[in-house]
């Protein structure tokens, strides 16, 4: 192989890290089995998401629009681990995992993903985690695990050079192993033997795989807020309590220091001064507050990535954009990701960079909010735009017409679940299989034959 | 506050300093504090406001379908229909109001009916109470006062006069009985004495109305979705043929595909019936395609009412604009929308003066301590605000 | 963790305080709560009245605990002089001898003699003076009571909370337990458990709680604990990375508990009447108490059809404290009820 041609990629692979999606949805399903009538024998499934594949960027507010009982609540209860899917993977980002390549003198003979939470520059052999591996094509899994655990065992480090990111070196059976960072490699001009790919897979995790304390750390890094203020917070709990319930539960700090950073947070989401927020009830604060308590709570951990699920569909008019204004400014501070699920377009439009909207567990049309909104390309999408009511009464719309109403998706059909209601159905659709996700250009996708 | 205004139209509901507290633990919820308004035949009124202002309170007032705790304290609605000289023989004791010939009103209690053109009415004068004969023109409104009549003769106009599409009523149909039979139920409760064949018939009629394919009059609520149920119980409000439907948040629950094509329908139906309504929500957008005219409510108080593209253009109370601001449209341009700070008042001690006050961008010392009275502030548009914007 | 570059400064009180302030508050408020309701005080008022007469009066009649013989000032004496001569006023000793001048000696009087001067409530068949078992059976029952039900609630709540968390398997275990302790009848199971062995005091409250608590107490505080557990916050407690015994004793039990206070109430009553009912029968090891007045008036044949009403004294005050206690602490449950079930709660 040649060693100049495969450089390029893992530059590459460094170049886009930074700017890479935060959370990548590969063909996520979640099916509820119910039964039918009282007595029926059979067991049938509803498909609250279905095959659902995107990617959330760092820092971005991703939507998830559709009409109650279409899937949003369960894809993000999956995406922060409340249920496990079905079938497919979420992979995350996450900030302790570093991707290494484990090197036979200059030739690279596979990646492994360690976790360090204190940084690479202080892990040394007794507290690596390994993770995962990646390995080239046709190499034997088994002897490299092996290799792996004595370098585990044996790998010294030399303090000089781990700062450019050479972590441990062992000599095992006559030969020398070590365990590189990606820029290593690539300064040292080492052979990587197309890992390029294989190392962009190894900076995510698959959350199925998390448990006991890395299922923990995830946790820290991944909160949701919930629909309804009035029952997300424990009525019997101060709000001290509740903000500081996740710094308790993940041990962090001394009383003292969490009292200051729950009073710090409160001010943050606009509870001032905290010490007349501290120590009152849930039923003492008003919806917005409430709120603003559980934006608090979820943001104390300082998260990399929150789940949103409808957090100001509740609230009062006038109260309502202050929520939705608190949570963009905190992006904007803390370069949270937002995955924003609401059933308002609207609020979608004013809160989303991206949105999907979903009908019957599918995602039918994705892509930049403004896109959609001004130019929808999926029947559905157009139909749902068409009937939203516009404070304005100069300005007049031209509903469209759909057939029946929103059912249950109890054992699809293998063919567009839009098919029943849609106005430009045509035989193709009947015969052919759910239509999938294509990309229509400016990022914008559809799911549908007849555009 | 007159009716007389308009002098073309015919007036339906007047409601004039209604006034209605709920006694609580805490001390008294002062719900709805001098709400005043007119609605005429065949218009649509839509009454917006955050959740806990009153809205719904003053529905159940109008019809005086109050809770045990609470504490009507002043006020009149005045219920017009043509006047008839029989029907107003029923009325003999009560406070009735006669308004003819555009703005030509007569309050006073009903003594006698002398004759198809002649009423004898006992009112106030001069600080006496005086009988005085009132000439009755034959197209003259006769309103009755709903909050002093006694309870049969409200009966006979709750649902036949006035009925109401209770919030989330679609979850109050009875999932035992079948939905025709709780329509005809309701039919026959208020107009009985109707031949079966003919209460079906006409069941059929108002399913069809509302957009229900009529077989589903032998069907159980739990076979109907969200939005069936919705029409089944607008239907059940049309049953009796009332002149107004009160409905209160007839789509909150409902998806906005389902909820646009309700409200499309309730609004052709209203046109075509030529009916009067009265709109609750707390969406304006909403309130916005289905209304004539809107009534901003903001804790307990009406501050602006006016016609629905005077309160989209021309807005004069601060809350109005600011409410308008606050809402994000999936049209027009992008923006960044301003949060109202603070939030609204406890009902129980609602702030002195006008009750926006700590909220309000224009506020001065005057409207700390002076409520605002609501007074006309152009033709059909009443604030109560002191420094009104123009 | 915090930005400032400074040790922490405490802002405010320390947290230990505020907590014992909230809990004052709390306890004021639901204070102001149940003196609404009139049942609930008239219960209380009852309680208090039983309270002060077992654990102030009939000390101060009777003379404190005896003292054990090793103390060393004043060993094997009562812990200060009876108010009430002790010969007469002693619900298990008690010895009325009287002065009979036909004899020139003390001897004993008729018994079992009717209220007198002397003896307020008579004596009971064994001459002793009954007003003094009354008043002593008043500690049996409230310790017996509310021993028993704090068993009960500790163990009803424990295993509610964890059968409706788990569900599954421990739910079912624990539920068709609870049915099967449902269908033995109580006083049956206690006759026969009597038998295999032999019952004081102590044991038959353990023997009382534990039934409690595994019988329907589990079953109603299992369903409130249901409710609890598809609430929101336990999902944001599980995602803020809480684990299970977290949201077993953080939310779920801090949620029902006012249910299973509500329930100890109840349980107090029924395990005072259960008491009652074994030493009725004679089946338990107890020195003095209610249900032991009525079993010894029944053994001395005073119970019988024909001259029950005449010799009233024996059993109808212990009946009555039976029921007044019995009915004292019902009532209190039904005033808490009206804090814990808001739906009840006058507006
Ligand atoms: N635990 C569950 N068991 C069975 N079915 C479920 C469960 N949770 C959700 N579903 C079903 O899955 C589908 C998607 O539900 P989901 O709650 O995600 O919808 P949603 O879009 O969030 O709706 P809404 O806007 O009403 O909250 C629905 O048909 C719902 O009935
Ligand atoms: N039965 C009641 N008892 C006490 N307070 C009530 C009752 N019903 C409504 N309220 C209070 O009255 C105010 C107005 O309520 P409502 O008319 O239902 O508001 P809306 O319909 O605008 O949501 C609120 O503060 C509410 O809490
Ligand atoms: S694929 Fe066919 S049925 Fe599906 S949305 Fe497109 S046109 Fe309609
Ligand atoms: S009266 Fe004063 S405080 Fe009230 S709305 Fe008008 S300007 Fe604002
Ligand atoms: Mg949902
Ligand atoms: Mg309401």
């Amino acid at each position: 192989m040649n060693p100049t041609a495969t450089q390029p990629e893992i530059s590459q692979v460094l170049r886009t890290k930074e700017r890479d999606a935060l959370v990548r949805i590969e063909r996520l399903s979640k099916l509820y089995p119910v039964s039918k009538g009282l007595f029926a024998r059979t067991r049938n499934f509803i498909h609250a998401v279905d095959d659902l594949s995107f990617e959330i960027g760092k820092g971005e507010v991703f939507g998830l629009i559709g009409e109650s009982g279409c899937g949003k609540t369960t894809t993000g209860k999956l995406l922060v681990k409340l249920t496990d899917p079905t079938k497919g993977h979420i992979y995350l980002r996450d900030q302790e995992r570093y991707p290494l390549l484990v090197t036979q003198g200059d030739r690279a003979i596979g990646a492994a993903a360690v976790r360090a939470p204190k940084g690479l520059t202080s892990l040394n052999h007794q507290q690596m985690t390994l993770l995962d591996v990646a390995l080239p094509e046709g190499s034997d899994r088994r002897r490299f695990s092996e290799l792996l655990q004595q370098l585990k065992r044996q790998g010294r480090s030399d303090p000089g050079r781990r700062a450019q990111g050479f972590i441990l070196s062992a000599e095992i059976a006559g030969s020398v192993y070590s365990l590189v960072t990606p820029e290593y490699a690539l300064s040292a001009n080492i052979r990587t033997d197309s890992l390029a790919k294989s190392l962009e897979q190894l900076y995510y995790g698959d959350i199925a795989m998390l448990e006991g304390a890395r299922l923990k750390s995830f946790r820290r890094n991944v909160q949701m807020i919930f629909q309804d203020p009035y029952e997300s917070l424990n009525p019997r709990m101060t709000i001290f309590d509740i903000v500081n319930e996740p710094l308790a539960v993940q041990g962090i700090g001394s009383l003292l220091e969490r009292e200051e950073r729950v009073a710090e947070m409160l001010e943050h989401v606009g509870l001032t001064p905290a010490s007349s927020f501290m120590f009152r009830f849930p039923h003492e604060l008003s919806g917005g507050q409430r709120q603003r308590v559980a934006i608090a709570r979820a943001m104390v951990l300082n998260p990399s990535f929150i789940v949103a699920d409808e957090p100001t569909s509740m609230l009062d008019v006038s109260i309502r954009i202050g929520v939705m204004n608190l949570m963009l400014e905190l992006r904007e501070e803390f370069q949270i990701s937002y995955l924003y699920i609401t059933h308002d377009l609207a609020v979608a439009r004013y809160m989303c960079d991206r949105i999907a909207v979903m009908y019957l567990g599918k995602i039918v049309e994705m892509g930049p909010t403004e896109e959609v909104i001004q130019n929808p390309l999926h029947p559905y999408t157009r139909a749902l735009i068409s009937a939203v009511p516009i404070p304005d009464p100069t300005m007049r719309r031209q509903p469209i017409e759909l057939k029946g109403s929103i059912t249950k998706p109890i054992d699809t059909q293998p063919r567009c679940r839009f098919y029943e209601r849609c106005p430009l159905a045509t035989s193709h659709c009947a015969e052919a299989d759910h239509p999938p996700l294509v990309d229509k250009g400016n990022g914008h996708w559809a799911a549908c034959y007849e555009i | 506050m007159t009716i007389a205004t308009a002098a073309h139209k015919a007036p339906m509901l007047e409601v004039q300093d209604l006034t209605m507290h709920y006694f609580t633990r805490k001390g008294e919820v002062k719900a709805v504090d001098d709400v005043t308004f007119t609605l005429y035949k065949g218009e649509a009124l839509g009454l917006v406001g955050e959740s806990g202002c009153g809205k719904t309170s003053i529905a159940i007032t109008l019809l005086r379908l109050l809770p045990e705790n609470a504490l009507f304290k002043k006020g009149h609605v005045f219920f017009y229909r043509p006047y008839d000289p029989q029907k107003a023989q029923r009325y003999i004791g009560f406070p009735v109001k006669i308004v003819q010939n555009g703005n030509e009103a007569y309050t006073g209690r009903l003594r006698e009916v002398r004759s198809d053109a002649q009423l004898l009415l006992q009112a106030r004068t001069n600080g006496r109470f005086q009988e005085i004969p009132v000439q009755v023109d034959p197209k003259a409104h006769f309103g009755v006062d709903l909050i002093a009549l006694d309870e049969p003769r409200l009966q006979e106009i709750r649902w036949k006069g006035i009925s109401m599409i209770f919030q989330a009523a679609m979850n109050a149909l009875n999932p035992v009985y079948k939905v025709g039979d709780q329509i005809a139920e309701a039919i026959n409760t208020h107009t009985p004495g109707q031949p079966p064949d003919q209460v079906r018939e006409k069941i059929a009629q108002l399913f069809q109305l509302v957009g229900i394919d009529p077989a589903m009059i032998d069907r159980y609520p739990h076979e109907y979705s969200g939005g069936m149920k919705q029409r089944a119980i607008i239907a059940m409000a049309l049953s009796c043929d009332p002149d107004l439907i009160i409905a209160d948040e007839p789509t909150t629950a409902l998806d906005v595909i389902v909820q646009d094509k309700i409200l499309r329908e309730m609004r052709v139906i209203q046109k075509k019936l030529n009916m009067s309504m009265i709109y609750i929500s707390h969406d304006i957008a909403v309130i916005a395609e289905v209304s004539d005219k809107i009534g901003v409510m903001y804790a307990g108080k009406m501050v602006e009412v006016a016609r629905c593209e005077t309160i989209f253009q021309r807005p004069v109370h601060p809350y109005t604009k600011a409410l308008m601001s606050a809402f994000p449209s999936i049209k027009g341009e992008r923006r960044k929308l301003e949060s109202m700070p603070g939030e609204p008042p406890d009902l129980i001690k609602p702030p002195l003066g006008c009750r926006f006050h700590p909220r309000c961008p224009y506020a001065t010392e005057q409207c700390a301590k002076e409520d605002p009275a609501f007074k006309p502030q152009h033709e059909e548009h009443f604030a109560a605000c002191w420094h009104p914007l123009s | 963790m915090a930005t400032a570059t400074t040790a922490p400064q405490r802002q405010f009180d320390p947290i230990w305080r505020v907590r014992a302030r909230l809990l004052r508050r709390g306890a004021l408020e639901s204070w102001a709560m149940f003196r609404e309701s009139k049942i609930g005080l008239t219960g209380l008022a009852v309680i208090a009245i039983f309270f002060v007469a077992g654990f102030v009066i009939h000390p101060v009649l009777w003379g404190g605990p005896t003292l054990p013989e090793w103390f060393p000032i004043a060993g094997g004496q009562k812990l200060w002089a009876p108010l009430w001569d002790g010969k007469i006023y002693d619900p298990i000793l008690g010895r009325p001898l009287v002065w009979s001048e036909e004899h020139e000696t003390y001897i004993f009087t008729d018994f079992p003699a009717p209220p007198s001067l002397r003896h307020w409530l008579g004596t009971d068949p064994y001459g002793r003076d009954i007003l003094s078992q009354i008043l002593h059976g008043i500690q049996a029952a409230f310790v017996l009571g509310i021993f028993a039900a704090l068993i009960t609630v500790f163990i009803g709540t424990t295993i509610g909370a964890i059968a409706a968390y788990y569900g599954g398997f421990v739910d079912t275990f624990f539920m068709r337990l609870a049915d099967i302790i449902l269908l033995f009848p109580l006083i049956a199971f206690l006759i026969v458990l009597s038998g295999l062995m032999q019952m004081d005091f102590w044991s038959l409250a353990i023997v009382l709680g534990i039934y409690g608590g595994f019988g329907s107490i589990t079953i109603v505080l299992k369903s409130q604990a249901l409710a609890i557990k598809v609430k929101p916050y336990i999902e944001a407690a599980r995602v803020a990375g809480g684990g299970h015994g977290h949201i077993i004793f953080r939310h779920i039990i801090p949620n029902i508990l006012p249910l299973s206070f509500l329930y100890m109430m109840f349980t107090v009553t029924s395990a005072i009447f259960s008491e009652a009912v074994l030493s009725f029968f004679g089946l338990v090891d107890i020195k003095m108490s209610w249900g032991l007045m009525i079993n010894i008036t029944r053994d001395a044949g005073y119970l019988g059809a024909t001259n029950m009403m005449q010799f009233w004294w024996l059993w109808m005050p212990a009946g009555l404290c039976i029921t007044f206690l019995c009915a004292a602490f019902y009532l209190v449950g039904r005033g808490l009820d009206e804090i814990v079930n808001p739906r009840l709660r006058a507006r």
